[in-house]
């Protein structure tokens, strides 16, 4: 091999510029950054007849010599091909001579019924090699064109390769030496090989965004979310596209102050969860997001840009919850209180979810998309503009784990935009409880966003009233005694129960069990009546949270360690809120 | 050996792929429509085998993210998680003869197929050659063998007569050519194109 290796990639040509000036070698060394080289590399093992097997990437464009498909045409074409290979070799210019390629072939019909044989040589390889080729096919009656295609868009497989003046066949692999020979007389000693085409990188969806100079404290008042707000807000006015998870979370780390962990417990049933830390100073809580670990790398994405939605959009009802749940431990019927509120009217936690996916559908489709009209307007295949609806479906093929439609030829427009059409329509029918996956949400979601009106008055915040109720009942509860404000919600709790039917004992209930806290009722107590409860988390010696364990209370840290038969002993009319550990507090304490 | 608990997750149909284990035998499916009959198919067979629940995920602190269509829990063993691997491959080979049918009949011929898996003997390179059918368009003996040849072994501890030292398969021609006719004769595949070169398919 020459000085001049040209599988090597551009990027690394100005080193190479360097160490061979220094070596001496050509000054008239020249690098033709356009050309995109491909490595051609030899697989360890050979084929069933035992020829050598070449391997390589698919390539992503071809330069491509068209001919109307005749009788014999491949044997013409191949003589040609030969002309053409043995003419570079025997070039005197080194740039021409030194060169690896492969040469691809392969049918294709058109959609006006015309039957085509298609040569393919490396897209943007090195002119004068080009001319070469182009010379020879010109000479062939039958040639129609130039253009340039994607090797998939006509079945094209490799079938010679020049390398460094050498001529190699590709023949079938279960065909020797002889037998390749034998079918191709005019390849003369070119050395018989086999292909096999190694998988292509997956192309990569996400690009990386501009990253905020702004830095957030990560304890979060409602003034510290203001701030966040209009920076997030910048943030994804400046996306471009896609960012994945890895770069979301850090930015969402580091300029926003929001932790992301991923959770492993096998009792996590949500693919994303956002919540605020417990605080035994004065100092504002902290917020972390939760994401499930066993989803693909692309979901996750997608479910973190849907839990930052909920802190971007519903950072209020988050500090309210907080309350909530802080509260119950001494006046626990504000807990089902709440939970009424929230839940009596479904539209309301629906809104939310609405919401938190309209922003996440911005971290999938930028907002400069938006209306989609606009770019599809200009826009024409075959004949027509795609409706904006399908150009969203498309967009977002690329960002979820089943990628058919994510890297396409022409072939599959017709299959495009019936899958679209179709799931357009279903979507038209369903609401977002029905959605059937994750697709679904955020292909309704990125629809509902590009379909508002600029100028459009916004709809009045389902929110709004519950927060309202709940701050009411807060300072309610603030300026009363405990028995007082537990009498009161029993209270507001009959009248709302009332409502339809009488009230039965379960329906004061809270949930016993939810991720990260569960319920133990008081030894003294039937379970059915609300009881105050003991916030206890598990001691620093008790790192998984077995109920059999020590456990400390929640928000004195330094107080005094016993198992939960002691803690019930200690008041037995109280139950006890376990708060386990999640599993990014588990990996810490075991490495302390 | 690990408590039932320790496999206890939520399953929905954005997820099945990784927490079932199946990606090697999923990976031929990349088409969303493909996946969610496959999921349905799936979910029927932990039914039938009483290995799920429904999740009641509430939480009162917490905004969570609701998972779309109904999250299920599920306990799975070996011996099923074996069995889901045999349904992947089952409904590839099905999906070959019977593409765009009814979940229902896809169902039935699924298990069908399941039945005839399990007839095969993997030491003798059937149950690769039957896999490969449904990995590979057309389903011809060279293409079998150019999808085994060379790859590593799918089942190493099988001790399969055409693995190598270094585990890698061996399958030629015409062992390939000669498996799918007995397969044949025992009425577990079929021609489904006598001209050269001859195409197979399951027998469901």
């Amino acid at each position: 091999m020459g000085p001049w290796n040209p599988t090597l990639a551009a990027s690394e040509s100005s080193a190479l510029r360097a160490v061979y000036r220094r070596q001496g070698w050509g000054t008239r060394l020249r690098l033709t950054r356009r050309e995109f080289i491909l490595r051609i590399t030899r697989f360890e093992r050979p084929d069933p007849a035992g020829k050598l097997i070449d391997t390589s990437r698919p390539p992503t464009y071809l330069r491509t010599f068209v001919f109307d498909y005749s009788e014999g045409i491949e044997r013409r074409v191949l003589v040609l091909t030969i002309q053409a290979i043995t003419q570079i070799a025997a070039s005197s210019r080194k740039l021409v001579r030194d060169r690896d390629f492969l040469i691809w072939t392969g049918e294709h019909t058109n959609s006006l019924g015309m039957h085509l044989y298609i040569v393919g040589v490396p897209y943007g390889v090195y002119m004068p090699v080009f001319e070469i080729f182009d010379e020879k096919y010109r000479t062939e009656s039958s040639f129609m064109e130039i253009t340039y295609s994607l090797p998939q868009e006509f079945q094209a497989r490799p079938s010679f390769r020049y390398e460094y003046g050498k001529g190699v066949l590709y023949a079938d692999p279960f065909d020797s030496p002889a037998q390749a020979r034998a079918k191709f007389p005019e390849v003369g000693d070119f050395e018989v090989r086999s292909f096999r085409q190694a998988s292509g990188p997956q192309k990569n969806p996400y690009t990386a965004p501009e990253r905020p100079q702004y830095r957030s404290p990560t304890r979060h008042s409602e003034e510290t979310w203001h701030r966040n707000r209009e920076e997030i807000f910048k943030f994804l006015d400046s996306l471009k596209g896609p960012c994945g998870f890895r770069r979301l979370r850090s930015i969402i780390k580091e300029c926003f102050g929001v932790a992301v962990y991923e959770e492993g417990a096998p009792e996590f049933p949500h693919y994303g969860l956002i919540r605020l830390a417990t605080v035994s100073d004065e100092k504002p809580p902290a917020v972390r997001i939760l994401i499930n670990e066993h989803l693909p790398e692309k979901l996750k994405y997608i479910a973190l840009a849907h839990e930052f939605g909920h802190y971007l959009l519903h950072f209020p009802l988050l500090l309210v919850l907080r309350y909530v749940d802080e509260t119950a431990w001494s006046i626990p019927e504000i807990e089902p209180y709440c939970r009424r509120l929230l839940t009596e009217d479904p539209s309301t936690l629906r809104a939310l979810e609405d919401s938190a996916d309209e922003i996440a559908s911005l971290f999938l489709i930028p907002a400069w998309t938006h209306p989609m009209a606009r770019m599809t307007s200009i826009m024409i295949e075959g004949g027509v503009s795609p409706p904006p609806s399908e150009m969203i479906w498309r967009l977002l093929q690329p960002l979820f784990p089943e990628d058919r439609f994510a890297d396409t030829t022409w072939n599959d427009l017709e299959e495009i935009r019936k899958r679209a059409h179709r799931d357009t329509n279903r979507l038209r029918f369903t609401t977002v409880d029905q959605a059937a996956n994750l697709f679904e949400r955020m292909f309704a979601a990125a629809l509902r966003v590009d379909d508002v009106k600029l100028g459009e008055e916004p709809e009045i915040d389902p929110l709004r009233g519950v927060l309202g109720a709940m701050h009411a009942v807060a300072t309610k509860i603030d300026s009363a005694r405990e028995s007082e404000a537990r009498s009161f919600l029993q209270g507001l709790l009959k009248d709302r129960i009332s409502e339809q039917h009488d009230p039965t004992e379960e329906e004061f209930l809270p949930g016993l069990v939810a991720f990260g806290r569960e319920l133990v009722p008081p030894l003294s107590t039937r379970i059915i009546r609300l009881f105050p409860r003991i916030p206890l988390a598990p001691a620093i010696y008790n790192p998984d949270g077995t109920v059999d364990g020590d456990w400390r209370l929640k928000t004195r840290p330094d107080g005094p360690v016993g198992t939960l038969a002691d803690w019930q002993r200690w008041k037995p009319d109280h139950g006890l809120a376990l708060y386990r550990f999640e599993s990014w507090q588990k990996k810490a304490l075991s490495k302390l | 050996m690990k408590s039932p608990r320790e496999h206890l997750q939520t399953l929905t149909r954005d997820n099945f792929v990784m927490v079932l284990d199946l990606g090697r035998a999923a990976s031929h499916v990349r088409d969303r429509e493909r996946l969610s009959v496959l999921y349905d198919l799936i979910l029927e067979h932990l039914k039938s085998s009483g290995s799920l629940s429904l999740v009641g995920a509430e939480s009162t602190g917490d905004v969570a993210f609701r998972i779309p269509g109904t999250a299920i829990n599920f306990r799975i063993t070996g011996l099923l998680q074996d069995s889901l691997k045999d349904m992947v491959t089952a409904y590839l080979l099905v999906e070959r003869i019977a593409a765009g049918r009814h979940e229902l009949v896809l169902a039935g011929l699924v298990k069908t197929v399941m039945e005839h898996l399990s007839l095969l003997r993997t030491a003798l390179g059937e149950r690769c050659i039957v896999e490969s059918l449904g990995e590979i368009t057309p389903a011809t003996a060279e293409n079998v063998c150019i999808n085994l040849f060379n790859n590593f072994c799918r089942y190493p501890k099988a001790q399969c007569q055409f693995m190598d030292k270094e585990s890698v398969c061996t399958m030629q021609l015409v062992p390939a050519k000669s498996s799918l006719q007995s397969l044949e004769a025992k009425k577990i595949v079929r021609r489904i194109r006598t001209l050269d070169p001859e195409e197979w398919a399951i027998v469901a």
